[in-house]
């Protein structure tokens, strides 16, 4: 089995990596990344693909890079393939980010659209559910996307969605699963993460399950703890 | 009225002045602690009241990610040690109302200025209003790196801030180090300060975070003449030629004299290091680099800087049971200041037990706190052998034990419990092995009891 963490040199910010780190470890597989400009996927099968947060520079480096690929991470997605995009990853995937006046195309893989502000960041804890499962973490977003709510990811019971108005949050469509939350988004959520073995096709515990199962039910009850506050600004 | 202020102010101010000088002994009399609230008084009746404040004809300011307290601190106790009457805010916060209250004391009810010189921290989003107000002479930018994501997002983000928030003509002091803030506001004049190549450096990176993996003009390849650590270090792009710039202040340290020699297009200067690791290096150098900016010879420099060491508060050692017990600032929510931290510690000679307690304190209870940084910060490094133990105490312990075992420290050299106090009983506190209590700024006051309870089951 073979996890692909995408373009690390330029989506390296707030840990979103260990995703990638703790899927391959948990699924028992590889982790790889690409040696030079031309992702793995490229040339030869992974079952999943890790792509996280990274500066609203880089975001514009990444869609340059991967877009030479566009077809075949439409063709990766459409066969199955996993893909987990965290933070502000979710939006190369989409149609466009429009940051004022500057609006720059994106993979056009779906058909949402993100939309930025620099001036207006917003930052919240987060609660919400998947099948199920509660999911828990946190988002520091400079940019909403708009147009996600045909195929949500999570629903929203702490904390902010993918726009302001929404009470979903990410994008789920097949195995692609992007969301605006950050970080070691899999380490948060243990049981969201047996999910996604499952989806591989993989039985058994999870890496240091009952650490991070430990610390999940810890954080769970204190974001469920009454009158608890998500927004932080 | 002397001294020098960029507006004459009226009736607000001055009632502004009066009252914010009133409140501290008012909150001194009801036993209160006057750190912001006379800066908060005054504002509130005098928006812009630094900009009406008489202050000396040298004004100084240190912005930056890490290191920025201690610099503001030297340069105070290098410039008093010289002889001069300073102000500066040692003991309030680096916002607005901190350094207007720490300020309130340098003028007069009349505000006439009664020091000679203003050294005051300053939080990179607070140079929005406090640089424009009080118009400082210098301002050093001692690096910028990943902070707290939920203040300070990403570092491309503050140094957008910064670049937006340096007014027009003012003087820069920036780290050639550093492909991140050498590169702020670039129509400003400016010098740099930098060390040359230490046999420690590397060229590939070892930590976690690298923020100049490419290059940010082209997304380039960067290739590293030489690194400290993370992009600290000089490089350059092998496709565009974008490179760290050269050293106005260039510093080489000689470990074994435990010395660094700093020259400049005038002279050189011989300085004792202030100690061993290597940020505090970039910030006696800084220093230096900052009192030459001010026309300071390096004999004069070097005379004053032997009389001041680093505040104890960020560092100190004392000795309880036979064991060594050192206290160290590692700031919560900022992997940087804890990766260098760790990698200090795991560097030094013998065994080594740590407390762990950046736990952002005051944010429980009312956030589950954000723990991604520490999934930015180099644990690795408390796997090495030479860490015998490490106990996680506070509010995020579970979380600190899973990123431990992720970074390789094997299980039976970890100890948990939530209670600080409690937990500080688990330390083995071997002689022979050195104790680390490792806090942030939200668990100064709970390192200090720690310590304390550590001597009392000494007795």
């Amino acid at each position: 089995m073979k996890i692909e963490l995408l373009c690390p040199e330029l989506c390296s910010l707030y840990g979103d990596h260990w995703n990638a780190k703790y899927l391959a470890a948990s699924a028992g597989g590889e982790l790889v990344t690409a040696r030079n400009e031309v992702p793995v996927f490229a040339g030869e099968p992974v079952d999943a693909v890790c792509l996280g947060s990274m500066t609203e520079r880089n975001q514009v480096f990444a869609i340059g890079r991967l877009l030479p690929y566009r077809d075949r991470i439409r063709e990766l997605i459409e066969g199955g393939t996993v893909f987990l995009a965290t933070g502000n990853a979710m939006e190369l995937f989409g149609r466009e980010i429009r940051d004022g006046d500057n609006v720059i195309p994106g993979l056009g893989i779906f058909d949402y659209t993100s939309v930025r502000q620099m001036d207006d960041r917003r930052c919240c804890y987060f609660l919400g559910e998947y099948e199920g499962l509660e999911i828990v973490g946190s988002k520091s977003q400079f940019s909403f996307s708009h147009g996600t709510e045909e195929h949500p990811f999570i629903s929203v019971k702490g904390g902010f969605g993918s726009d302001l108005e929404t009470k979903n949050e990410g994008f789920h469509y097949k195995n692609f699963f992007g969301t605006y939350l950050l970080g070691p988004f899999l380490l948060l959520n243990p049981h969201f993460t047996r999910h996604l073995l499952t989806v591989l096709g993989v039985d058994g515990p999870i890496a240091f399950e009952t650490e991070c199962l430990a610390a999940y039910d810890h954080r769970l009850k204190e974001l469920k703890t009454p009158g608890r506050e998500f927004l932080f600004k | 009225m002397s001294g020098k202020s960029k507006k004459r102010g009226g009736l607000r101010f001055w009632l502004a002045l009066w009252a914010a000088k009133l409140s501290v002994p008012a909150l001194k009399l009801t036993g209160h602690a006057a750190t912001n609230f006379p800066g908060k008084v005054a504002m509130k009746l005098c928006p812009g009241f630094l900009s009406y404040m008489a202050h000396p004809e040298t004004v100084i300011a240190v912005t930056g990610t890490n290191g920025k307290t201690t610099v503001a601190n030297l340069l105070l106790d290098t410039l008093e040690a010289s002889g001069k009457r300073v102000c500066g805010n040692r003991e309030s916060s680096n916002m607005y109302s901190g350094v207007t209250s720490a300020l309130l004391s340098s003028v007069s009810v009349f505000n006439k200025c009664r020091v000679d010189a203003e050294v005051i921290e300053v939080d990179e989003h607070a140079t929005r209003l406090i640089l424009p107000d009080m118009d400082p002479d210098l301002l050093i930018v001692t690096n910028l790196f990943r902070d707290s994501l939920m203040r300070n997002a990403h570092a491309e983000f503050v140094a957008s801030r910064l670049d937006k928030n340096i007014p027009k003509g003012l003087r820069l002091l920036l780290n050639a180090d550093d492909l991140i803030s050498s590169g702020l506001a670039p129509e400003n004049p400016r010098a740099y300060f930098g060390i040359e190549k230490l046999d420690t450096d590397v060229t590939e990176c070892v930590n976690r975070i690298n923020d100049v993996r490419v290059c940010p003009k082209c997304a380039g390849r960067m290739e590293f003449e030489y690194r400290r650590y993370h992009h600290i270090g000089r490089a350059k792009c092998v496709d565009c030629g974008f490179a760290s710039p050269d050293y106005d202040y260039s510093a080489k340290v000689d470990k074994s004299t435990g010395t660094m020699t700093i020259r400049d297009a005038s002279g050189a200067g011989t300085y004792r290091l202030l100690s061993d690791a290597i940020y505090d290096m970039y910030n006696l150098v800084s220093v230096v680099g900052a009192l030459r900016q001010l026309g300071m010879s390096h004999e004069d420099i070097g005379a004053a800087l032997s009389k001041v060491k680093i505040a104890g508060i960020r560092r100190d050692e004392t000795t309880i049971g036979g064991v060594r017990v050192i206290n160290q600032l590692a700031k919560d929510k900022n992997s940087i200041g804890c990766s260098r931290v760790f990698d200090y510690i795991h560097s030094q000679p013998g065994k080594k037990e740590l407390l762990l307690m950046m736990n952002s304190l005051l944010d429980e209870g009312h956030w589950s706190e954000n723990v991604c940084w520490y999934y930015d910060c180099d644990y690795e490094f408390l796997a090495d052998p030479s860490v015998t133990h490490v106990v996680c105490a506070g509010p995020r312990y579970k979380d600190m034990k899973l990123r431990l075992l992720l970074a390789g420290v094997p299980e039976e050299r970890i100890s948990l419990e939530r209670d600080e106090l409690r937990a500080s009983e688990l330390l083995y506190m071997e002689p022979g092995t050195d104790v680390y209590l490792l806090y942030g700024t939200d668990t100064t006051d709970t390192m200090l009891q720690v310590r304390e309870h550590l001597a009392d089951l000494k007795k």
